[in-house]
């Protein structure tokens, strides 16, 4: 449905240094799929929905949703947003304030040589109101809206046309938290309904695994991995996702056999799957929660990791402890359930299957940030 | 193998026939860019053509047979002629005192109104900008009713009073028209003063006031060197305006042989018996103006970027206590009465009195028997209306081409991103600083050399002097537009874009519409200025194009001193009523058209 190869983007920087912006993007958004671009500010992942949109004019590469091709540098092609139909949600919004809900819904309608007539234009304009429940509204003038209605009135605009390619650029990140919850579930709702393809940005991890059926995480204007939340989150491609994906524990080792590193904690048994090929100094990443807590001695069981250490601290959640634990002078973080109290001696288990080992080289750049 | 030759092939024939349609659809997908780049562009080559029309004319020496050469001789003429080595040392004195008596007043009069308690300080506003809206060359007018040698009414009054031998005042002197010019200016620095006195933090003064600093002291070493940026804006734009005033020389210089560069030049251009080396010195000493010009556009513009540097954050609805003046309040009001009875009412009062008097003479029980309507019978009507006519024409073209052009500017210097950007900004704001009576000579110098002859009509027509009043506005007009877009949300803008609007869509229905504020302000401060404007006007006017400040003009430089003075109050008749308007729609929101 969309299709991006080697989309890059430049902007100047101070003095003669040139930004990187996107550095050769290849990504392509299947139908009715809904893709999230996910990453810290500066990643690059607005500036890929704009090139999309038309807003920002790329520098190479190519662009081509629902087979047209809206840029490519090669065929010095180019077509100006106005004439790529889209729907777009900004994240100001951008309700035009001197228009009524009505006008600020219908005025994409009379563009682009819909010929609509009138009755038909109010028909939709209904149509795209009552999917954001806000048919009641149309009178109302724009500045007179709260900030979750704005939201509504935007994303109706987008849908009123009814465009097979829907990009929002961060839609949620001026809502306060309730009301983001709500609206992220209707969001999604309303996206499977239509059956529209999606391209969302975000930098909330947690907005990502709710929305999306794929992730792409971008860093530096590289897309580093995409694929499915879950896949992201158990088999992160290099340490950057993997630290961007969830808080997680880092330990320093050797990798002295296939499977097996030589770390500061102890000899740790990792999966031969999730290991770099070469041997050599390695950082093993362990997230909190799948590290198992118990007071007692584990029985031994198979393709797990044991260590005894200290609780060094707890902090409570609600929903779950977090556990500091200090194992041979090492720190590691423990999700545990807040129904059991543990003593100061305690043991810890990982399953192998659960660590993940990378190149230390390649870490370096998340410890040096 | 055979595959991948296959893919080559058409990846090689679809990239031949995309080339062959990029052409077409590349000038479709430019849509509604076109237009407004061509607009913009227009525009923009109009204000430099007809300043480089100067500076080659100025260059360019003909000989009896016509042929064209290019030397220095013009610039060798006007050092060694004593006319015009004359009429720029005149100039240079006038201009002097002119920003000696401009800042002398405006200078503590925006003080009053910015920070002290000063009750009424809110009229300043409204009352200086009547006068800025009035036709300076009244001022001028009435002072030489009031204070010239032989018919000033002051004069004639001190004479009999003090049993004087001769007047003790003379305006028809450097010394004099520098004081008028100064007085009519008044307005135009304090407006600027005083937005730079705004713009400046109070608490600044307020903390050295809490260490004890005294009020002198703090004036010298805080307010007034904060200042300093904004201040010297003021006197590089007060100074452009000065050294190339027209008005105010020719209406009280003029008839006595007192030259300025302007009326030198305007001199020049009337009297010329044809001979081609004229032309070459009208076009030298407006290519010196034009380079001074230059120079001072650029200092403009770094003092401008200098005083960015004294931005201080703000604190959210920080209100600085204001000086409380007690009883110095009378003496406050006295001097900005003052100011407004030299500027305004004197000299209308002096020619209200003129031009209802069968001859000149002093108020007195017995002069007011003799009142007539005789001078408003004798104004030569006909003219007079189609001056009316004229006025009326670049009363409603000149803003609104000006407004269209601008925001084809505004938009392509703010929004496009396009390279052009920077350019355009920089030669839009050349009219600024760089007199009007450049640009109008431009356009005169152009006609006569550049259009071919059958264009003749043109250069008899309205149609020229819009022409130049549209390219000096333009100016003005982007710096409204340019402050009033960077305040508006871009993501507005490119929704627009994503709904299907091109740019032109985008400036109709989106920005236009949030502008519309800004728009109609500049639209009727543009419009005002057109009417009061004579420089440019007198310099372009032939027997059909007067406007009706020309006819005026034409009065009093005719010596129908009375008939202009009732004429003038016509004028003012029509004024009014679109004054108040102004008034009504601005309702004392009223920026600095700088």
């Amino acid at each position: 449905m969309i299709e991006i190869h080697g989309l890059g983007k430049d902007f100047k920087g101070s003095g003669d240094s040139v930004v990187h912006a996107l550095q050769a993007i290849d990504l392509e958004v299947k139908r009715g799929e809904f893709l999230v671009l996910l990453g810290p500010s500066g990643s690059g992942k607005t500036t890929l929905l704009r090139c999309v949109a038309g807003l920002a004019v790329p520098d190479r590469g190519e662009i081509v949703p629902d087979g047209v091709t809206v840029y490519s540098q090669s065929k010095r092609a180019l077509v100006p947003p106005e004439l790529r139909d889209l729907g777009m949600v900004f994240q100001s919004y951008a309700i035009w304030p001197h228009m009524s809900v009505f006008e600020n819904v219908a005025l994409p309608l009379s563009q682009r040589k819909r010929k609509l007539s009138k009755a038909e234009i109010g028909k939709r304009v209904e149509w795209a109101l009552s999917l954001v429940g806000l048919e009641h509204m149309e009178q109302r003038p724009a500045p007179l809206l709260s900030g979750g209605q704005q939201q509504r009135v935007a994303l109706a605009r987008a849908l009123a046309t009814q465009p097979a390619i829907l990009l929002m650029d961060e839609p949620l990140s001026n809502l306060d938290a309730r009301l983001r919850e709500e609206v992220r579930k209707e969001i999604r709702g309303l996206v499977t309904q239509l059956g529209v393809t999606v391209l969302y940005v975000t930098h909330d991890q947690m907005e990502a695994m709710e929305l999306a059926d794929r992730v792409g995480v971008m860093q530096d204007g590289n897309l580093l991995q995409q694929g499915s939340p879950e896949e992201l989150y158990r088999f992160p491609a290099e340490p950057r996702v993997a630290q961007f994906f969830g808080s997680t524990n880092w330990i320093d080792g050797i990798l002295e056999a296939p499977s097996m590193v030589q770390s500061a904690i102890g000899c740790l048994e990792v999966d031969d799957s999730r290991v770099p090929g070469r041997k050599g100094p390695v950082v093993v990443a362990a997230r909190p929660e799948d590290i198992q807590l118990t007071a007692t001695p584990p029985g031994d069981q198979a393709g797990n990791n044991h260590f005894a250490g200290q609780i060094v601290s707890g902090v409570f959640f609600g929903d779950h402890r977090l556990y500091t634990v200090s194992i041979s002078d090492k720190r590691l973080l423990v999700k545990a359930s807040t129904s059991v109290e543990f003593p100061k001696n305690v043991y810890i288990s990982i399953p192998r299957d659960r660590l993940c080992a990378f190149p230390k080289e390649a870490a370096l750049d998340v410890f040096v940030r | 193998m055979v595959n991948h030759v296959a893919e080559e092939g058409r990846l090689f024939s679809s990239r031949a026939s995309q080339t062959r349609v990029t052409v077409r659809t590349r000038i479709a997908q430019l849509g509604e860019r076109i237009p407004l780049l061509l607009l913009a562009s227009i525009a923009l080559t109009a204000v430099l053509v007809l300043l480089l029309v100067v500076a080659q004319i100025s260059f360019q020496v003909q000989d009896p047979l016509g042929n064209k050469t290019y030397s220095l001789a013009n610039f060798r003429v006007l050092y060694t002629d004593s006319f015009a080595a004359r009429a720029l040392t005149n100039t240079a004195v006038f201009a002097a005192v002119s920003m000696l008596v401009t800042f002398g007043f405006a200078i503590p009069i925006a003080w009053l109104a910015e920070r002290t308690t000063l009750s009424g300080r809110g009229l300043i506003f409204p009352l200086l900008t009547i006068t800025l809206l009035l036709p300076g060359f009244f001022t001028g007018m009435g002072w030489v009713f009031l204070l010239h040698e032989r018919i000033g009414i002051i004069n004639r009054l001190l004479v009999d009073l003090l049993s004087l031998e001769r007047s003790p005042l003379n305006i028809v002197s450097l010394v004099g028209m520098g004081w008028v010019e100064g007085i009519a200016l008044v307005p135009v620095g304090f407006i600027m003063i005083a937005a730079s006195f705004r713009a400046m933090d109070p608490v600044l003064e307020e903390s050295a006031r809490v260490h004890g600093v005294s009020f002198l002291s703090r004036m010298r070493r805080i307010t007034l060197p904060l200042m300093t940026p904004g201040i010297l804006a003021a006197a590089i734009y007060v100074l452009a305006i000065t050294m190339a005033a027209f008005d105010i020389p020719a209406v009280i210089g003029l008839n006595n042989r007192i030259y300025t560069f302007s009326t030198f030049v305007w001199t020049s251009a009337n009297s010329t018996t044809g001979a081609p080396s004229e032309y070459g010195v009208i076009g030298a000493s407006s290519a010196v103006m034009l380079v001074i010009g230059l120079f001072l556009t650029w200092r403009y513009m770094v003092v401008l970027g200098e005083s960015h540097r004294y931005a201080v954050v703000r604190g959210k609805d920080y209100r600085a206590t204001l000086i409380d003046l007690g009883w110095w309040a009378i003496l406050a009001w006295v001097l900005i009465g003052a100011v407004i009875a030299m500027t305004t009412v004197l000299p209308l009062l002096a020619l209200a009195w003129v031009s209802f008097t069968p001859y000149m003479q002093v108020p007195s029980a017995a002069a007011f028997q003799t009142l007539t309507l005789d001078n408003f019978r004798a104004v030569p009507w006909g003219i007079f209306m189609t001056g009316l006519h004229n006025s009326a024409i670049l009363f409603f073209s000149v803003p609104t081409i000006s407004i269209i052009l601008g925001l084809a500017i505004s938009w392509i210097v703010v929004r496009s991103k396009w390279r052009v950007g920077r350019p355009f900004d920089v030669v839009a704001f050349l009219p600024h600083v760089i007199p009007h009576l450049i640009f109008a000579v431009g356009a005169y110098l152009l006609v006569i050399f550049w259009l071919p002859p059958r264009w003749g009509l043109f250069e008899r027509s309205i149609g020229i002097i819009m022409i130049v009043y549209i390219v000096t506005r333009i100016s003005f007009v982007t710096r409204m537009f340019n402050s009033g877009l960077v305040q508006i949300h871009e993501e507005l803008d490119e929704a627009g874009y994503v709904a299907g609007l091109g740019p032109v869509g985008v400036i109709r229905k989106i920005l236009a519409p949030l502008l519309s504020a800004t728009i109609l302000y500049t639209w009727l401060w543009s419009a005002l200025l057109s009417l009061r404007e004579l420089t440019m006007a007198a310099f372009l006017s032939s027997r059909d194009n007067q406007t009706l400040p020309v006819v005026v003009f034409g009065l009093w430089r005719d010596g129908r001193f009375q008939q202009a003075a009732a004429a003038f109050l016509a004028f003012i008749a029509v004024l009014t009523p679109l004054i108040l308007l102004y008034f009504a729609i601005g309702r004392g929101h009223i920026r600095s058209p700088d």
